[in-house]
Order: structure tokens, then sequence, then C-alpha cells
């Protein structure tokens, strides 16, 4: 494939975000994990101490999740935003456009793998680990990389021609976060709780295709355990669904991103 | 064996506009759900067809606004044609701004680096070349420097130089010559002599009638989007010079 020629190229501006966004920063990259951390840390305080709650080990509950639905946001949005703010190569350069999105996840990548790392290596320090759950990692980090691909692909692709995609995403990925279950699981919603005449965790199970991974990703690192295999499948199959249709519309479009923007 | 076919191409394009003329039709318009816009087809380019043999140099030249630019960016994919068809046999580059690419944060290594991965060269393709691209464009002791730091002839240098060192066979170069000083201008033009020497195709866009003439194996005039001429570059250039000459009477005794 023509891509892979390219890949370099995505590489280098991979490089170039992350050093732009942590040129004239104190800490550079450790935001990358204080941000997922004080966030633990609100939420810790509002689901223990202003509404209590059964859940063990609260904080590592909400990181296994908050982890990965952070990585999920910023590769979506910035990928949105890769070919609109790219126009200037676009214009001139002759490239695969796929490299602008492709550049953009993969800056996420690499500050959701290094946040990964350290939380994945403090666990262990604290005497908790993660038993086979550290199996089913990178596999899971594979699903989630190809789908927020598909999905910023997709709006990457829109966001040309209606620049509404951009700050519709802001407030979508806001509703996105609490109908995912991140800061509760599935298993918290009372199952007769019903929604549009369906129950409300089917729903959630089914319409959202982020639930089976973020749960995955739950099971992985916060229960310790290979996760159940339907949510795999499931995770799967969104995950190659939305990358399949967010590349064939990029493809079909990308002919005329140069003279659209 | 032709390196570049293009069979009854045309472009048109689509501008849109707000129709609001008015300050108050314009806060109108942003109350409303949708707004009103105008679409006005314009059409850059108006069935051209031309074929440029493998190791050939043309030339285009033509006005300002007369689909030259165009022509470059369908060759070379960016631009996708409304109809007709191109075809390109063999590895293509388009350098149709210097410097398209480069971030002041980056050092020029660096600029090198993604320049070079951008026209679709690996990292340890452009690594191997960065000696020779740094002595063309004698910044040398700075390699390492962030370039926001070197001066707009640096920049420049180093630009012309990370482009014309792609070894893809076909180029196509708009006014990429107007750079530098009068020196580095001849080594600008040495270069391309070079290329040209070693059997490579060139298509490029210029102002200059006497590079043109020096370099380019054929011309081709457009003039709004059609096809004036074509041939040797000699009388293609003198018959868009007439035409230029004469427009320009004309204008001046408008005035009068």
């Amino acid at each position: 494939m023509n891509l892979l020629r390219y890949r370099d190229a995505a590489l280098s501006l991979a490089l170039l975000n992350l050093r732009l966004r942590y040129n004239n920063t104190l800490i550079g990259a450790a935001w990358s994990l204080v941000n997922p951390l004080f966030f633990t840390l609100i939420f810790t305080f509002v689901f223990t101490v202003l509404l209590p709650n059964e859940t063990p080990d609260f904080p590592v509950f909400v990181l296994s999740a908050l982890l990965a639905w952070n990585y999920f946001q910023a590769a979506v949005l910035n990928a949105a935003g890769s070919v609109t703010n790219g126009r200037g190569l676009v214009l001139k350069i002759a490239f695969p456009r796929a490299v602008l999105p492709a550049a953009a996840i993969l800056t996420e990548l690499v500050t959701f793998s290094l946040a990964l790392g350290v939380v994945v290596a403090l666990l262990y320090l604290s005497g908790r680990g993660l038993g086979a759950g550290l199996l089913a990692l990178p596999l899971l980090i594979a699903l989630l990389t190809c789908l927020a691909s598909g999905l910023g692909m997709l709006f990457a692709a829109l966001n040309v021609y209606l620049r509404d995609t951009q700050e519709f995403l802001g407030v979508f990925m806001f509703g996105w976060f609490f109908v995912t279950p991140i800061i509760y699981s599935l298993e918290a919603i009372p199952p007769e709780r019903m929604v549009l005449g369906v129950s409300a965790r089917t729903l959630i199970q089914i319409v959202n295709p982020l639930s089976p991974l973020i749960s995955a990703f739950r099971q992985a690192i916060y229960e310790r355990r290979l996760p159940d295999l339907e949510l795999l499948g499931a995770a799967a199959l969104a995950a190659l669904f939305f990358w399949l249709l967010g590349a064939l519309i990029f493809g079909r479009a990308s002919r005329h991103f140069a003279e659209a923007l | 064996m032709n390196s570049i076919e293009v069979h009854n191409v045309s472009k048109t394009f689509i501008i849109v506009r707000n129709r609001a003329r008015t300050v108050s039709g314009f806060f109108i318009d942003m109350a409303r759900f949708w707004r009103r816009l105008e679409r006005v087809p314009f059409t850059a380019l108006r069935d051209i067809s031309l074929t440029v043999a493998r190791g050939e140099t043309l030339g285009i030249i033509g006005a300002n606004g007369s689909g030259k630019s165009t022509l470059l960016k369908l060759i070379a994919g960016i631009y996708a044609p409304t109809s007709g068809k191109i075809a390109v046999h063999g590895q293509l580059v388009a350098l149709l701004e210097l410097g398209a690419g480069f971030h002041g944060e980056l050092s020029g290594r660096e600029n090198i680096f993604l320049n070079g991965a951008l026209y679709g060269h690996t990292r340890a393709a452009m690594a191997r070349r960065v000696p020779e691209i740094a002595a063309f464009a004698e910044i040398e002791a700075f390699l390492d420097t962030p370039l926001k730091y070197y001066s707009s002839g640096m920049q420049a240098r180093l630009a012309f130089a990370v482009a014309i060192a792609s070894p893809a066979e076909i180029m196509l170069l708009d006014e990429i010559l107007a750079v530098g000083d009068a020196a580095f201008q001849a080594r600008c033009v040495a270069k391309l002599r070079e290329l040209r020497a070693a059997g490579r195709t060139l298509v490029m866009v210029s102002h200059s009638a006497a590079l043109v003439r020096e370099l380019c194996d054929r011309a081709l005039w457009l003039d709004r989007g059609r096809l004036m001429a074509e041939g040797a570059p000699e009388h293609v250039i003198a018959a868009y010079e007439a035409q230029a000459l004469s427009q320009a009477a004309q204008k001046t005794q408008s005035f009068a």
C-alpha cells in the first residue's frame, strides 16, 4: 500500500506534534499522566465522599477506564481536525491524506502509552499487579486505536465540508463520556431500568461501540483478568466496522480535499 | 515512451460565497439556520491535452491566473480533474511551493526528514542525502539549529536543496527558481541543467522567458485556461510576448 511509503511522514508529524505540545511546559510529557490522575482524584472525591458507593479501590476502578477514554477522546478529536489544520500541506504536497489523521492518532498513542506504562508500573509497585489482564492490554490498545482511527477519519472528512463537525464533537464527546461505563459499571445500572423501551444496560452495550472496549479495559486492569470473550468479540467487530467505514469515506473524499479547503 | 499524458482535461472550481452584500444582510444571514450561499462555477482549465516524453523538459508560460499552477496540481494529483484523464508513468514529485511543510521549531536536519517524508522518502533515504543537501544550501554549520533562527535566504536555500534532492524521475517545478541571491540562482539553474542531462523529466512553470528558452525542449502557453500555443520555446515565447505587448498597448490607450 502507498501509505507504507509515507509511514515516516506520519511519524515525523507525530514527533512535531509532541514537541509543540510540550515545548514550553514545565513538566512536559508528565501532563499526559497528571491529567487523568487529577480527574481520578475528582471522581473519587465525588463518588466516595459526596455520593458514597460500595466499589472497592474506586480510584483504580475509575482510572482503568478513564485512561482508555482519554486516549480515545483525544485521538478522535485531534484526528477530526487534522485535515483542516493541515491545509497548508494538503494544498501544496501530494502525499496520501491519511497521513494526517494517522499522525494525530500516533501522537495520542504515544502519550497514552506513557501514561498507561506508569499506571501499570505503579499498580505493580503497590503489590496489586495486573495478573492475566496484562496479556490482554496490547490487543485492547490495538482495538481502541483501530476504532479511534475509523471515527477520526470519518469526522476528519466531514470536517472539511462542514466545520460544524468539530464544534459538534466537543458536545458530543461530553455526552458520550456519560453513556460509556467509565465512572460506573454496566452492572451498577438497575436491570429493570428501561430507556426507549429497552433495558438501559443492553442499550449502552449495543448502541455504544466504545462500551465493550472500555469494559474490557476495566476487566484487564481493575479485575486483573482476561476480558470476557464476548466483550472482545463485540469490541473487535465495532473497531473493524468503524475502521472500514472511516477508511472508505476518507479515501473517497480525500481526492477532493485540496479544492474544498 | 511518455512520462505524463493529459487527455482533454478540464477543471471547474465551485466558488462558494455569502450572498449578503450589506452589513445588515450579513447579520440576517448569520441568524438564519441555513446561510444563503451562492455557488459560482469557475473554469480554470478547458480541454487541455498534452504529453511529456520521458527525459523531456517542458516549460509552461502564461499570465497570472492562466491556469499554470492548476495544471501542475492536477498532474500531481492534488486536484482531481472535472473531466478528462491524466496518466503519470514513473515516480513523480511536485515542488509547488518551497518550504511547504517546513516548521520553525524543528532544526534544519529535522526539517529535511519531515519534508522528505512528506514527499514519500524514508528517513533512512534522507539521512544519506543530508550532507549533500546541507552543502548545496550552505548551512552545514546550522544543521541542528531550529529553522526559526535561519535568515530567509538560508531557509529558501535549504528548501530548494531539499526539493531538488528528490530522486523522483519526474519533477514538477512551480516557479521555484526565484529564490536566493544571484550566485545561488546561478547554481540552481546549473543544478536543473544537471538533472536534465541525467535524463529526468521536468515540467516547469516560469515567468522567466530567458529560463524557459535556456532550459526547455518545448514550451506551452496557457491563457485563461486554454492552450494557446505549443512547440519550440522560441516560437511560443514570441507569440506570448506579442499578445502581452498588444494588450498592454490597448490598456495604455484606454487610459489616454
